[in-house]
């Protein structure tokens, strides 16, 4: 075994050089069992691991701290697109269930409705059945039918109540869904609140406030958000 | 992989060369938030990395069409994102990013030796990170917080794989070095 300068063995500089990724699972298979290997020979370097989760756990809280983007930088994207390409044009392909779920949306928000008495109501149950066609695949949890949801999951995890805004589409709250890595376990509740868990795990309160602060600046998607308990 | 719905990155890029804007909107959904704080550590100034942001969709959004799968499409986007700041930061100085009436980044409230007199070891961790030098901390925030793969580090950054390595372990032996002038000693290198 060769030893560098410092009396370090040089395949100890190596296996340490990779260890960061080793925790956080991003080493390619090759180097992944190169390291289970070394550190099943010497379970004295497992201490570094520790070390690892250490530095990880803070720099995830250095970053985690940081804002998001405000409200209405979307419009602003959106509105630099359209100066540069021009209006929207209706796309020869017929639409996805997406994109025409997103436009019964949109109708739905027309001025004509948006003065009715029941267009709160209506938008809630419009997007009540865009969300049932956004619940991921879990199996058991997942609704059996997008226009009746039900409660399909035990309250476990972390969980927050969503209300969505009247002009949110089904591509942005999509999108605020993969974002969050969030998943619609009931709904719709008084209001059009929405449960979403956004971990099977219990986050720590720092932590799922930062997410509901991050949220609460999501006003073109989001109307109210909190916590569930 | 092709998704159900259309919706895997790959899938949304491809969208988005066909200017489909409803593709542009469920990216910018799905990396908004990270490439802004990625930014943000970059340029340590929100106003700048909110710019920087909509810049960096701005051009995934002109040049998907040029995107070839050798890279993720999260690869190139965060790739993308960092070209925009380290343009700017060439253009500008320090100086004149922190005189942006925008809000300056406070990286942490107690120094290291502060927080060690503390007895708060998290505290102190986060005011080395905050200490680090600008290529330790960006790699560092790659590979800790947006569990970029050393080929990905590599591919963004622009430097040979092995020095993803080597930047990695200098980072958390200066933090270690760091810890240690604050009185704490990690018992590592």
């Amino acid at each position: 075994m060769s030893e560098n300068g410092t009396g370090r063995s040089a395949e100890r500089d190596e296996i340490e050089m990779l260890l960061p990724w080793y925790v956080t699972g991003t080493l390619s298979d090759d180097d992944r069992v190169r390291v289970e290997r070394y550190l099943a020979d010497h379970p004295e370097a497992a201490q570094q691991l520790e070390l690892i989760r250490e530095e990880q756990d803070e720099t995830v809280a250095v970053n985690e701290a940081l804002g998001t983007m405000p409200a209405g930088a979307l419009d602003k994207l959106l509105a630099q697109i359209e100066e540069t390409d021009g209006p929207a044009i209706a796309r020869a392909q017929r639409p996805g269930l997406l994109e025409t779920l997103a436009g019964w949306l949109a109708i739905f928000n027309t001025p004509v409705l948006k003065f009715a008495a029941a267009a709160a109501a209506i938008v809630i149950v419009a997007q009540a059945v865009v969300i049932g066609s956004l619940v991921r695949d879990e199996g058991p949890a997942s609704y059996e039918t997008a226009s009746a949801p039900t409660e399909v999951a035990p309250a476990v995890g972390t969980r927050l109540l969503i209300a969505f805004a009247e002009g949110a589409t089904a591509a942005q709250i999509t999108g605020l869904l993969e974002e969050i890595e969030g998943t619609i376990v009931s709904g719709p509740k008084a209001g059009g609140l929405f449960e979403v868990r956004i971990s099977e795990t219990e986050l720590t309160d720092s932590a799922v406030e930062s997410v509901v602060a991050g949220l609460k600046q999501r006003t073109n998607i989001i109307r109210y958000v909190a916590i569930s308990n | 992989m092709a998704s159900a719905n259309g919706n895997s990155d790959v899938e949304l890029i491809a969208r988005v060369a066909s200017k489909d804007r409803v593709a542009i909107e469920v990216l910018y959904g799905r990396y908004q938030v990270r490439l802004f704080r990625f930014l943000v550590r970059l340029v340590r100034n929100e106003a700048v990395a909110e710019e920087l942001t909509n810049e960096t969709f701005l051009e995934i959004w002109r040049t998907a069409g040029r995107f070839e799968s050798r890279s993720s499409p999260s690869t190139w986007m965060f790739a993308i994102a960092r070209n925009k700041a380290v343009s700017l930061l060439r253009k500008r100085s320090e100086a004149e990013l922190d005189d942006d009436a925008a809000m300056l980044i406070e990286d942490e409230a107690d120094t290291p030796e502060v927080a060690a007199q503390k007895g708060d070891k998290a505290a102190l961790i986060r005011a080395c990170l905050a200490r680090l030098s600008a290529d330790h901390r960006e790699v560092v925030d790659l590979v800790y917080y947006h569990d970029k793969s050393i080929k990905e580090v590599s591919d963004i950054v622009g430097i040979p794989e092995n020095t993803v390595k080597t930047r990695m372990f200098h980072a958390r032996k200066k933090l270690s070095e760091l810890m240690a002038e604050a009185g704490v000693d990690r018992g590592w290198p």
